[in-house]
């Protein structure tokens, strides 16, 4: 277990969690201490809170209408509440092969699964209805989303392998047509594509105006690029060999993968999809409380 | 320090496979999986710095072991003085071996030779001995085994150059003989010669005694240019009743430059006759045709010449040509026979032209001698024996040929066995399908044409009627020498019963075919076999063959038969003498033996008796021989010693060394084997230690802390 800086936070080292197997039991670990931690959520709290009135249109449903002020002013309104607290929760989880890469003991289809299995398990507390969808050029399951689902969807990440190769928008496209009711979206991913093909790939769910989370799971050799020994580099999608002298070339690599970041980063805020990039280096509770405490944030200026 | 296999140099090449490793074998065998090279393949390759060789020691060491092992598989050897002079001590006995075949009359290589030869001499004590073996084809020891240095000098001046062909193998089995009977320890040969390969037969399986050492001294030209006329061959062919000829040669160019507008000439009988002008590409061949002339007489010389060139005695041909002989013979019939009767001989003999036959035919029962002084071959169709049986005899033993064909009138009663081989008896007749032959003797001249497979099958004929004959037993004054037999069964029946037997008497010979020749008796006649078969009796019978135009230098002919088969009707016994081309006289009386042709030219021989004429015959220098390719020495040199490559040629003062002096001088490369196998050893522990994971593996990735 790694100590950090953070005050009154408890950190689980991902690969502590990698020996705990099952999920359920992971998510709880993990969630758990993370709310004694805060003490609260802080985001998914007040589900049934009163946002505003606004004036009856023709077709509205009369039920909800305010009879109250009705009474008072002799006109219609309507009330309106800030949030649906049993919204649809769905986890969405890149399983190709580049998401088996792992050079620290945990990949990042682990870490993908770890992440997903919290924020399905925090959604749980909130009484959300829970979903998941696996895929990597297409779909590969999917377990449509229920307030009794969380078993099945720790299930399924559970069993979910890396076996073929990536591509973003066949799936993204097909989930776009799926999830006709709006919800959350919480896309893991490791983003391999221009940002361009990204954001093409990902705004038909932001239309629907489904709420996007995206996690962008990164292992730490990804980012640093700290091998020694030349070799040969094989893709581990397209089997594409290329030689390499990891000296000559870090600094340009680090370069590029930080302006991938940086575009995605832009692209995503640009299309009001929150971003978060993901170490899987850093503990999986800790990477939770940056995204929530920026989410919460967030939703303060909102 | 030399090297026996210095082919294994080659292997040096394989400095490239550690160098290349060096460079970038790391690079290609180790694979890290990475998910996605999307950012690397954005990074220009140029600027990927793969080409540097790592581990220089490691390296190093490669290289050497290479080496080391490359060095001992190419057999490193010392020329240790101390090893040569210890075995040069004691006397020597040396065989000269000095070619005078007629290639080394090209230029001065004869007098280069004979110098050579002096020189070896020059270089033997007064202890050594020495032998002098001249060779052409034939090889004869000028001088053996002798002290006197002297002699064998003298003996190198005197000899000659011959018109023989080279043959190395005569002369290298008289050197081994000498040698084997020598007592001195230390044995050599020195070949003096130009290598011909012409004259090296490799499976001749010449082997000289152990520890015998070879120098060859080659004779040779860097360049050589040689025009031959190889090959003459006269065409006859008829006009106007007359027999003419007309005469291709063959030119070859054995230089390395192109020879043009060579003249050609035709000499007959001394006289040039006619010139052609030719082009001649190197190393190949060219034919001449000359206008046909008419062939007036018997023996025609004809000579076809060619300029001069460094090797001139090729540049001559020689042949000799005669009208076509026919075959005389005399066909005699029953006074009152059919006319079918010997219709199927007579067409037969009708047909054919080498030799062509001419075919006269008597009825009777009586032949007169001018009939048969005039005739080679006599046939008695079916006819009662002839009262002129004394006749007979004398003309059959002078030469001639007699076929007696036995049918339904040939009694010949008792008294006509001095003549035939067996007794004609009662005609005996097979019912049915009939009788065949079945046990025929290929080995006799008269059926060998059909020895061979698909060669006609005389078995396929159906006999139905033939005479019974009983082999006469040998008589002791039949017996012309102790092993050949007078009287031969040539077929049988498939009874048993003789179907052909030969007589020999004196000179010629009596057949006995104890069937018909016509379509009465047999179905012979009617059979594909029946002209060869005809015609293979009767040329049989007459000695018949085809006259040779020319002979080879080293040939043997037999001059009773040269004028037997000329027709001049030579008798045994009564000798002859032969004239050479360079005049001298050779008589012999009494039978004549074989003379073997040594001089290219033309050879006469001289009947004695009262018919007596005289033959010409041309003898030609063994063309072969102007093909002055060499053979490589070292092929020599192993094939005798039956080890490749051991002896060292180009020292003549080399001595004999024996087998623990050669293993000494090579054992080298034992060492050099053992220091490789050692680095690799080496090598292999390093490079382990260094290297860490085994190349070509699979490795996750190492990550810098």
């Amino acid at each position: 277990m790694e100590q950090h800086s953070l005050p009154g936070a408890r950190f689980v080292d991902p690969k502590v969690l990698a020996r705990i197997g099952n999920l359920e039991l992971l998510a709880k670990t993990v969630v758990d201490g993370f709310i004694n931690g805060l003490h609260r959520s802080p985001y998914f709290g007040a589900s049934v809170d009163f946002a505003e009135h606004r004036g009856y249109m023709p077709g509205d449903d009369i039920r909800r209408v305010d009879w109250k002020l009705y009474a008072r002013t002799d006109r219609y309104y309507l009330k309106e509440y800030e949030a649906d607290t049993n919204a649809n929760f769905s986890v969405i989880l890149d399983i190709s092969r580049s998401m088996e890469f792992s050079s620290r003991g945990i990949s990042k289809l682990e870490y993908g699964k770890y992440l997903g299995a919290c924020l399905a398990y925090f959604a749980q507390k909130q009484r959300d209805r829970i979903g998941c969808v696996t895929f990597d050029n297409d779909i590969v399951t999917h377990i449509p989303p229920s307030a009794k689902h969380l078993e099945r969807v720790l299930h399924t990440l559970d069993r979910a392998k890396a076996e073929r190769k990536g591509d973003l928008k066949v799936p993204m496209q097909k989930m776009a047509e799926h999830f006709g009711r709006r919800g959350i979206l919480v896309i893991v991913s490791d983003w391999y594509d221009t940002p361009e093909s990204i954001m093409d790939a990902v705004k038909p769910l932001r239309f629907r105006g489904n709420d996007l989370i995206v996690f962008h799971v990164l292992d730490p050799s990804e980012i640093d690029f700290n091998f020694t020994d030349a070799a040969s580099f094989q893709d581990l999608e397209t089997g594409e060999q290329i030689p390499v002298v990891p000296t000559a070339l870090a600094a340009q690599y680090k370069s590029l993968v930080q302006e991938h970041i940086a575009a995605l980063t832009s692209r995503f805020s640009q299309n009001r999809v929150d971003y978060t990039l993901v170490n899987t280096a850093t503990p999986l509770d800790y990477a939770l409380f940056k995204y929530l405490s920026a989410r919460q944030r967030l939703s303060r200026v909102r | 320090m030399a090297f026996l296999a210095p082919l294994f140099f080659a292997a040096l090449l394989t400095f490239v496979i550690p160098i290349l490793i060096h460079l970038t074998q790391r690079e290609r065998k180790q694979v890290v999986e990475f998910p996605s090279l999307m950012f690397l393949e954005k990074i220009p390759y140029q600027s990927v710095r793969r080409r540097r060789i790592r581990d220089w020691p490691l390296l190093a060491m490669r290289l050497a072991a290479i080496l080391l092992i490359v060095l001992a598989f190419a057999r490193p050897f010392f020329d240790s003085p101390n090893v040569v002079l210890a075995n040069t001590a004691g006397p020597r006995e040396v065989v000269i071996l000095l070619d005078r075949s007629y290639s080394m009359a090209y230029g001065d290589r004869w007098t280069r030779a004979q110098a050579a030869a002096r020189q070896a001499v020059q270089g033997l004590t007064t202890t050594d001995h020495a032998t002098l073996i001249t060779f052409g084809t034939n090889a004869q020891a000028e001088v053996r085994a002798t002290a006197d240095l002297s002699r064998v000098t003298a003996a190198i001046d005197a000899a000659k150059l011959s018109a023989e062909a080279t043959r190395y193998a005569p002369a290298l089995k008289l050197a081994q003989r000498v040698l084997a009977d020598s007592t001195l320890q230390t044995r050599e040969v020195v070949m003096i010669s130009d290598f011909q390969r012409n004259g090296w037969v490799r499976d001749e399986n010449l082997r000289l005694p152990e520890g015998t050492k070879l120098t060859t001294v080659p004779i040779t030209d860097a360049q050589t240019s040689n025009l031959t006329v190889s090959n003459v061959l006269p065409q006859r062919s008829m006009f106007s009743g007359q027999e003419r000829v007309s005469v291709a040669a063959n030119v070859i160019n054995r230089g390395t430059a192109a020879a043009n507008n060579v003249q050609v000439h035709l000499e007959l009988d001394g006289r040039s006759v006619e010139t052609q002008t030719v082009s001649v590409q190197p190393g190949a061949p060219a034919s001449v045709s000359f206008q046909p002339f008419t062939l007036a007489r018997a023996f025609t010389r004809g000579t076809v010449r060619i300029g001069d060139d460094a090797l001139k005695l090729d540049n001559t041909f020689h042949f000799v040509v005669s009208p076509s002989q026919r075959v005389s013979v005399l066909l005699v019939e029953p006074s009152r026979a059919s006319r079918e009767a010997s219709l199927y001989i007579q067409k037969a003999l009708a047909i054919g032209s080498a030799p062509a036959f001419q075919v006269d035919v008597r009825q009777g029962e009586s032949v007169a001698t001018t009939d048969l002084d005039r005739h080679r071959v006599v046939i008695l169709n079916d006819v009662a024996a002839l009262s002129a049986g004394e006749a007979l005899k004398n003309f059959v033993a002078k030469g001639g040929g007699l076929l007696v064909v036995l049918g339904e009138r040939a009694n010949w009663g008792t008294d006509s066995n001095d003549l035939l081989p067996g007794v004609p008896g009662n005609v005996v007749d097979r019912a049915g399908r009939g009788g065949a032959l079945a046990e025929l003797d290929f080995s006799h001249p008269a059926l060998e044409l059909f020895k061979a497979p698909r060669s006609g099958n005389p078995l396929t004929a159906r006999f139905f009627r033939y005479r019974a004959v009983t082999m006469k037993p040998e008589a002791p004054g039949d017996k012309e020498g102790e092993q050949t037999p007078t009287r031969r069964v040539i077929a049988r029946f498939d009874d048993g019963a003789v179907a052909m037997a030969e007589r020999k008497v004196g000179s010629g010979s009596v057949l006995l075919w104890s069937s018909t020749l016509d379509n009465y008796w047999n179905d012979l006649a009617l059979k594909p076999v029946y002209l060869p078969f005809v015609h293979q009796i009767v040329r049989h019978l007459a000695t018949y063959e085809q006259p040779a135009n020319f002979f080879t230098i080293g040939e043997v002919v037999d001059p009773g038969h040269l004028l037997r088969a000329s027709g001049l009707g030579m008798q045994s016994g009564t000798g002859a003498m032969i004239l050479t081309p360079s005049g001298q006289r050779i008589e012999q009386s009494g039978t004549p033996t074989p003379v073997q042709l040594m001089q290219p030219g033309f050879y006469e021989v001289h009947g004695r008796s009262n018919q007596a004429g005289t033959v010409s015959l041309a003898a030609n220098l063994d063309t072969a021989e102007s093909d002055l390719s060499m053979l490589d020495t070292q092929e020599l040199n192993a094939a005798l010693s039956g080890r490749p490559g051991t002896v060292n040629p180009a020292s003549a003062d080399a001595a004999v060394m024996t087998p623990e002096d050669q293993e000494r001088r090579q054992n080298f490369w034992w060492y050099l084997l053992m220091a490789g196998i050692a680095l690799l050893g080496a090598e292999t522990a390093i490079s382990n230690r260094m290297k860490g994971p085994v190349e070509g593996t699979r490795i996750t990735p190492t990550v810098a802390s």
